[in-house]
């Protein structure tokens, strides 16, 4: 019999993204093109809660589950520590992706 | 006596379970058969009693309780369900919000992925495909069956 364990895998491996993020969060204003990540901060009906999506075209590669924590860290990096405690929903998408889920 | 007086598990949670599983293999069946269209259809359901099973276990019902009654007080909490039984992106939002109304919200990040799992598979499936003939679903069928299974990797957490 083999048996092999596979280790867990890291939140996330893309300290660079996290930069990028968090240097557009410190920024004002809005962006519109596919490499500047456009980010919606959606006020939840319910509570208190934020539903963050981010669209970028740098998502292609990065799997769905870690999108969501290069997020959080970037809320962080930026000092934006009470917004990332409100986040109930992070979704990273690509414009493609935003498009055709139609959450755009 | 005819099959449908025959079926076991009825309308609760061990049931739907099981049920979800059969589901997935037919569906996997189809597939390697070419039928992809009759995948996806499959797919769709599986999902839709993965989603109903991590929101009533959430909810505390038992493994074996009717869930006819947990349906209906859901309905009644949750405005979004009111509209179809079948709507896959309402019963994932409904599943956050739940959480969050208990305090014990998911992981911001774990329910984004999540949310972006079910809407994708919603991009593709509606109870309504029964009334259409089949057309060709190759890349959806595979695409389906990537997210279902990265979706059955996070059931245990959306209701955990």
């Amino acid at each position: 019999m083999a048996r092999k364990r596979i280790p867990a895998r890291p939140r996330h491996s893309h300290p660079e993204l996290v930069n990028i993020l968090a240097e557009e969060l410190r920024k004002e204003g809005v962006s519109s093109t596919p490499e500047i990540p456009t980010i919606y901060e959606e006020e939840l009906p319910y509570g208190a809660g934020l539903h963050v999506k981010v669209i970028w075209s740098r998502w292609g590669k990065v799997p769905l589950e870690e999108r969501g924590a290069i997020i959080l860290d970037a809320y962080e990096q930026a000092g934006m520590g009470q917004e990332r405690k409100r986040i109930l929903v992070a979704m990273g998408l690509t414009p493609d992706e935003a498009q055709r889920l139609q959450m755009a | 006596m005819g099959l449908k007086h025959r079926l076991s598990g009825g309308e609760c949670i061990s049931g739907f379970e099981q049920a979800r599983e059969d589901r997935v293999l037919d569906a996997l069946t189809c597939a390697l058969d070419q039928r992809n269209f009759a995948a996806c259809y499959l797919f769709g359901y599986a999902v839709e009693m993965m989603l109903k099973c991590a929101y009533f276990r959430f909810a505390g019902v038992e493994p074996y309780a009717d869930i006819g009654p947990h349906r209906a007080q859901a309905r009644r909490q949750q405005a979004r369900l009111r509209q179809t039984e079948h709507d896959l992106r309402a019963w994932a939002e409904a599943l956050v919000e739940e959480r969050n109304n208990r305090g014990r919200a998911l992981d911001p990040g774990l329910a984004g992925a999540f949310l972006h799992h079910v809407l994708t598979i919603a991009d593709h499936w509606s109870e309504v495909l029964r009334y259409h003939p089949s057309i060709p679903a190759d890349s959806e069928a595979a695409e389906m069956c990537n997210q279902i299974d990265e979706l059955q990797k996070l059931y245990p957490l959306l209701w955990n």
